[in-house]
C-alpha cells in the first residue's frame, strides 16, 4: 500500500504536466473539430458534418492518399536501410563512436533548419543536384515542381532525418541477441541468409515493431519538412494532414474543420497504439 | 551547408558557379551580419535557458514516473504507461491553437515560462518511455537487497538506482535538450517580442523577410545554431548510444 | 507547480535545480512573473513583418517609439517573418491575448472581423487630414459597412525585367511598357533562345494569386462577382487559361514550383528578363551593391483584351476587441499615417511602400529613381487579388488555398484540359462562397 503511494506521487509531476497541457487541449481540439468554430469566434454545434465534408472534398482525399504515400515508402525504406544500416554498424570494432556520432548527426540537426538547407539543395535555379548532374550531361530534374519528382523530394528529405535513428534502436536490439543463438546456427551448418531469416529477425520484431509504429505515427503528422520544402505543393499533391490543417485551419481560421483534418490521423494511432500494447504483452512473455 | 555559409552575396546569386567551390574570396560576412546585425547571441541565450531548463523538468518527471510505473506494485500501473506514451502521438500542429489559450489563462504569454512549461509535454512521454526500458535492465535483486537490508524504498531509489541510471538519465537529457532545442511551432505560437525569441523562431524573423531570403545567413546560422547541440551530443556519444540500446531492447 | 512533488533529490539534482532557478532568475529578472496589468506605464505593442529592405524596420522603431514618448507610454513593435503571420494572429485570437495593432493583409481583417474593433472614426480622420482614400483601400478595409482594419500602406506589382536582355532582342524598356500579352508572347521565344527566358510563377503562393488575377483582369475574366456569385465559368477564363499555356512553353519548366522568393533569385541571378514583382530585386541588388542594379527597370504589366492592370498587395493594421489600449493604438496609427511620418516611412523602404491615401503621395523618391517611375504612381488600373469579389472571409479563404493558381498550372502542366480545369475550380469556390 505505501508503495502505491509512493507511486502515485512519483507519477504525479508526469501526469499533471501531461494533463494539463496534452489531455485538456486535446478534448478542446476533439470539441472543436465537431462544431464550425471560427478563430476568436465560437461555432454553431455540427456534430460530423465536418468530416463528412471532408470526405467529399477532393483536396482533402488527394492530401489522404499523399499521407499513405509518403508514410509507406518511407516507413519501408527506413526500415529496410535501417536494418541495413544497423547490420553496418554491429561490424564496426568498438570504438566507433566518431562513426555512430555521426550518422546520428541528421537527427540532431534542428529540423526547421536543416529542412531550409534541403530545400535549397532542390531549389530551381541553385539545386546542387542538378549542377552535378549537368556536369555528367544529364538533364536537370524539376525536384519541386513535378509531383512525382516533389514526392522523392519530401520522402528522401525523410528519411535522410528518421534513418538513424531506426539505424540505433535497431543496433540496439541486435546487440542484444546472445551470441550462444549465432553461435547454435552456425554449428547447426545454417548460411547467412538463415541465420538472419530463423535467429535474427524473429528476436528482432519487438524492437523493430516498436520502432516501425513509432516511425508510421511520427511521419504520418509531420509537418516541417512539407511545410518548409514545397508548402503542400505542386498542386496540393505532396500536403499531408497537418500542412493541409495549417492552411485551412489556420490561415483560413476555419479552426473546426482543421482539427477535424488532423483528427482523421486518428484510427492510425489508435490502430498503432493497440499493436504496440500487444507488442509490449508479447515480449513481456518473451523477456 | 558550411560552403554556402562562406560565400559572399554576390556570387551566391551566380547561377553558374559551383555549389562546392568558393571563387570569390572566402568571406567570413554571413557570420559577422549574423552576430551584429541580428540578436543572434541573444536567441541562443534563451534557447540555450529554455532547453536547460526544460531537460531538468523532463528528466525528473519522466525518471520518477518511469521508476514507479518500472518497479511499483500499484493498480494501473500499465495504464498509466500507456496513457503517458500515447499523448507523444498527439501532434504540436493539432494542440497549440488550444493550447495558446492554457498559455494565456496562465498568463504567461510571450515570456520563456510558456516554453518552459508546454516544451516537457513533448518530452516527458518519450521520456518516460525509455527510462522505463531502462529500469527494466536493472535487476530487481538490487532493490531487494537494500531493503532486506533495512532500507525503504524510496532510500533504496535515491541511493542505489539513480547512481546506475546515470547513463539513462543522460540519454533522457540529451534527447530533451536537442528536441527543445530545434522546436518551432510553440516558440512560435507562444511568443512575439525580440528579446524573448528562441533560435529557430530569431533565424526566421530576420533572414526571411517577405520574398527575399537571406541564404548564406541562413545557412551561417543553421551551422552556428547546431553548434551547441553536436558539442553537447558528441561529448556523450558513448553513453548515450548504450543509454538507448538499453531501454530500446527491454521493451 | 510545475516541479516534482517528491522531496527526495539526490543532492546532485538539488543543485543543478537550484542552479537553473537562480540562472533563470538572473538572467530573465523581468519575465519571470507572469505580467499583471502593473501600474506602472501602459504598454502599446504593434505585430509588423520583418521589411527587408534595411533602413525600413529600425525608421519604423523609431517612430513608434517617438510616439510613445509624446504620449508617455512605453510602445514596442515586434518583427516576425511574413510566412508566420497567419498563425501568430490565428493564436492571438484564440487566446484573446496578444498585440494591440496586428497586421492584417489582404481581406484578413474581414476574416476576423469579430475580433477586431471597429476603425470608422479614425479611417474618417485620416481621409479629412491626408485623403481621399484609393479605392482598393475602401475595397479591403470598408466591410460591412464598418472599417475593420486601416490600410497603412501598399506594394503594386509591376513587371521587372532586365533591360540588357530586352535590348539584345531589340527592345527598350519603354517599348516593354506598351507590350500586349500578345507582343510578350511574340517575344518569349527569342528571350528563351537567348537563354534569358521570362517567368511567371504558377503555383501555389502569393505571386502565384497576384500574377493570376492580374491574368484574368486583363481578359475580362473574374473569380466572381461583387455579389459573390461565382463567376470563373466563363470563356473570357478559358482564353486567359489558353494564352498562359501557350506562354508557360517559353518559360522555364519549375514555375510550377516556385515560391515568393524564387523569382527575386530568378531576376538576380541574371537568368531572367522578366517577371513580375515588386521591386524587391531592385532594392536587394542595391542594398548588396549588385552590377545588376543597373540593369533591372520596372514596368507595367502586358494589356490584354479587357485592359492593362496593376496588381497591390494591401498592409493594414487592425486592433484587437481585445486590447486594453484601444484608444491608444487608434492614436498610434493616426501617427503613423501622418504626412510627414509616412514619408519617412517611404525613404526608409526606398519607395517600396506606396500610400493608400492620396495625400500621402508626397515623397519625391519615385521620381528621382529613374526604375521607379512606372512603380508610382500607375496610370493603369490598381486592384487587389480577389477583386470583384467581395471582401469576406470566403474570399479570402479562395486566396489562401491558391484556387486559381492552381486551376491555370493543372491546365499548364497538362494534368487535365482547360475545360476539366475551369470546372474544378467553379466546384471549390462554389463550395467556400457557398458556405
Amino acid at each position: 500500500m505505501r508503495e502505491a503511494r509512493l507511486a502515485y506521487i512519483l507519477i504525479a509531476p508526469a501526469v499533471l504536466f501531461l494533463a494539463i497541457f496534452v489531455a485538456y487541449p486535446f478534448i478542446m481540439a476533439l470539441w472543436m473539430s465537431l462544431t464550425s468554430k471560427r478563430l476568436g469566434v465560437g461555432g454553431a454545434f455540427v456534430g460530423l458534418g465536418n468530416y463528412l465534408r471532408l470526405l467529399d472534398d477532393d483536396i482533402f482525399r488527394q492530401t489522404a492518399w499523399n499521407a499513405v504515400l509518403y508514410t509507406g515508402v518511407a516507413v519501408a525504406i527506413k526500415t529496410v536501410a535501417g536494418l541495413a544500416l544497423a547490420m553496418g554498424l554491429a561490424k564496426l570494432s568498438r570504438g566507433a563512436q566518431l562513426i555512430r556520432a555521426v550518422v546520428l548527426l541528421p537527427w540532431v540537426i534542428p529540423i526547421s533548419l536543416s529542412a531550409l538547407a534541403w530545400w535549397w539543395m532542390y531549389d530551381p535555379l541553385y539545386s546542387v543536384f542538378n549542377w552535378v548532374l549537368g556536369q555528367i550531361g544529364i538533364h536537370k530534374i524539376p525536384w519541386l515542381s513535378n509531383p512525382t519528382w516533389a514526392r522523392v523530394a519530401i520522402i528522401t528529405t525523410n528519411i535522410w532525418r528518421g534513418l538513424p535513428f531506426y539505424g540505433l534502436c535497431i543496433l540496439a536490439g541486435l546487440l542484444a541477441i546472445p551470441r550462444e543463438l549465432y553461435e547454435a546456427a552456425e554449428t547447426d551448418g545454417a548460411g547467412r541468409v538463415a541465420t538472419f531469416w530463423y535467429v535474427t529477425l524473429p528476436l528482432l520484431r519487438p524492437v523493430l515493431g516498436t520502432v516501425v509504429l513509432y516511425s508510421v505515427v511520427m511521419t504520418i503528422s509531420d509537418f516541417e519538412t512539407i511545410y518548409l520544402i514545397t508548402r503542400g505543393g505542386p498542386r496540393n499533391t505532396t500536403h499531408l494532414f497537418s500542412t493541409l490543417a495549417y492552411q485551412v485551419g489556420l490561415v483560413g481560421t476555419e479552426i473546426g474543420l482543421g482539427a477535424a483534418i488532423v483528427l482523421f490521423i486518428f484510427p492510425v494511432l489508435a490502430v498503432a497504439a493497440f499493436l504496440l500494447i500487444r507488442l509490449v504483452r508479447q515480449s513481456e512473455q518473451i523477456a | 551547408m558550411v560552403i554556402t555559409s562562406l560565400k559572399s552575396n554576390t556570387e551566391l546569386y551566380n547561377v553558374s558557379a559551383s555549389p562546392f567551390a568558393i571563387r570569390e574570396g572566402v568571406t567570413l560576412e554571413q557570420f559577422r551580419l549574423l552576430l551584429k546585425d541580428t540578436a543572434f547571441l541573444l536567441w541562443m541565450g534563451n534557447s540555450t535557458i529554455v532547453a536547460l531548463v526544460v531537460t531538468l523538468i523532463s528528466v525528473t518527471a519522466s525518471t520518477l514516473a518511469a521508476y514507479a510505473v518500472a518497479r511499483l506494485r500499484f493498480r494501473r500501473a500499465q495504464l498509466f504507461g500507456m496513457a503517458i506514451f500515447l499523448t507523444y502521438l498527439v501532434p504540436p500542429t493539432l494542440l497549440f491553437i488550444p493550447l495558446s489559450r492554457v498559455v494565456a489563462f496562465f498568463g504567461v504569454s510571450d515570456s520563456l515560462w510558456a516554453l518552459i512549461l508546454t516544451y516537457p509535454t513533448f518530452l516527458i512521454p518519450f521520456g518516460t518511455w525509455l527510462q522505463m526500458g531502462y529500469f527494466r535492465t536493472i535487476p530487481k535483486e538490487l532493490e531487494e537487497c537494500a531493503m532486506v537490508d533495512g532500507a525503504t524504498r524510496t532510500q533504496a531509489l535515491v541511493r542505489i538506482i539513480l547512481p546506475i541510471s546515470i547513463p539513462g538519465l543522460l540519454t533522457v537529457a540529451i534527447f530533451s535538450f536537442t528536441l527543445a532545442w530545434g522546436h518551432f511551432i510553440y516558440a512560435l505560437a507562444f511568443i512575439s517580442s525580440a528579446p524573448q525569441k528562441v533560435l529557430p523562431v530569431g533565424i526566421a524573423t530576420e533572414l526571411i523577410r517577405g520574398d527575399v531570403f537571406f541564404w548564406g545567413a541562413l545557412m551561417a546560422a543553421a551551422l552556428l545554431a547546431s553548434v551547441p547541440v553536436v558539442i553537447v551530443y558528441s561529448l556523450f556519444t558513448g553513453r548515450f548510444v548504450a543509454g538507448l540500446t538499453a531501454g530500446a531492447t527491454k521493451y | 507547480m510545475k516541479r516534482t512533488g517528491s522531496k527526495r533529490f539526490t543532492r546532485r539534482e538539488f543543485v543543478k535545480t537550484a542552479g537553473a532557478a537562480a540562472l533563470s532568475a538572473a538572467i530573465g529578472g523581468p519575465m519571470v512573473l507572469p505580467r499583471k496589468a502593473s501600474a506602472q506605464k501602459k504598454t502599446v505593442s504593434v505585430l509588423h513583418w520583418s521589411h527587408f529592405v534595411p533602413p525600413f524596420n529600425p525608421e519604423l522603431q523609431r517612430q513608434v517609439e517617438e510616439w510613445g514618448k509624446l504620449r508617455g507610454v512605453e510602445a514596442r513593435i515586434d518583427f516576425i517573418a511574413v510566412r508566420d503571420l497567419a498563425a501568430k494572429l490565428a493564436a492571438e485570437a484564440e487566446a484573446r491575448k496578444g498585440h494591440d495593432i496586428v497586421e492584417t493583409r489582404f481581406f484578413t481583417g474581414a476574416l476576423y472581423r469579430a475580433n477586431l474593433a471597429p476603425l470608422t472614426d479614425v479611417a474618417q480622420d485620416l481621409e479629412k487630414t491626408a485623403g481621399p482614400w484609393l479605392d482598393i483601400a475602401k475595397y479591403v478595409g470598408f466591410v460591412g459597412g464598418e472599417w475593420v482594419d486601416i490600410p497603412w500602406y501598399y506594394y503594386s506589382i509591376p513587371a521587372n525585367i532586365n533591360t540588357d536582355h530586352w535590348n539584345k532582342i531589340g527592345m527598350s524598356s519603354e517599348d516593354v511598357a506598351k507590350l500586349t500579352w500578345d507582343g510578350l508572347l511574340e517575344a518569349a521565344p527569342k528571350l528563351q533562345a537567348n537563354k534569358t527566358p521570362v517567368g511567371m510563377a504558377i503555383s501555389e503562393c502569393s505571386d502565384g494569386n497576384d500574377n493570376m488575377f492580374t491574368v484574368l483582369w486583363s481578359f475580362g475574366a473574374s473569380m466572381a462577382d461583387a455579389q459573390g456569385n461565382v463567376t470563373i465559368n466563363s470563356p473570357q477564363t478559358a482564353a486567359a487559361i489558353e494564352y498562359v499555356k501557350k506562354l508557360a512553353k517559353f518559360m522555364p519548366e519549375d514555375i510550377m514550383a516556385w515560391d515568393d522568393s524564387s523569382n527575386n533569385r530568378f531576376m538576380l541571378s541574371g537568368a531572367g528578363s522578366w517577371s513580375p514583382n515588386a521591386p524587391s530585386v531592385w532594392a536587394v541588388a542595391k542594398k548588396d551593391n549588385m552590377p545588376i542594379q543597373a540593369k533591372i527597370d520596372h514596368v507595367p504589366m502586358p494589356a490584354g483584351p479587357a485592359g492593362r492592370f496593376r496588381n497591390a498587395l494591401p498592409v493594414n493594421l487592425g486592433i484587437w476587441k481585445f486590447s486594453p489600449n484601444i484608444d491608444l493604438a487608434k492614436d498610434l496609427i493616426r501617427y503613423l499615417l501622418k504626412k510627414e511620418n509616412f514619408e519617412k516611412q517611404v525613404e526608409a523602404s526606398w519607395g517600396y511602400n506606396l500610400p493608400p491615401l492620396v495625400g500621402n503621395r508626397t515623397s519625391k523618391i519615385w521620381t528621382r529613381e529613374k526604375a521607379l517611375r512606372y512603380y508610382e504612381p500607375p496610370k493603369e488600373p490598381v486592384y487587389v487579388s480577389g477583386y470583384p469579389a467581395p471582401p469576406n472571409p470566403a474570399t479570402q479563404i479562395a486566396l489562401n488555398l491558391y484556387i486559381i493558381p492552381t486551376m491555370f498550372a493543372k491546365a499548364v502542366s497538362g494534368e487535365t484540359s482547360t475545360a476539366k480545369a475551369i470546372e474544378w475550380a467553379e466546384k471549390q469556390l462554389k463550395r467556400i462562397y457557398g458556405s
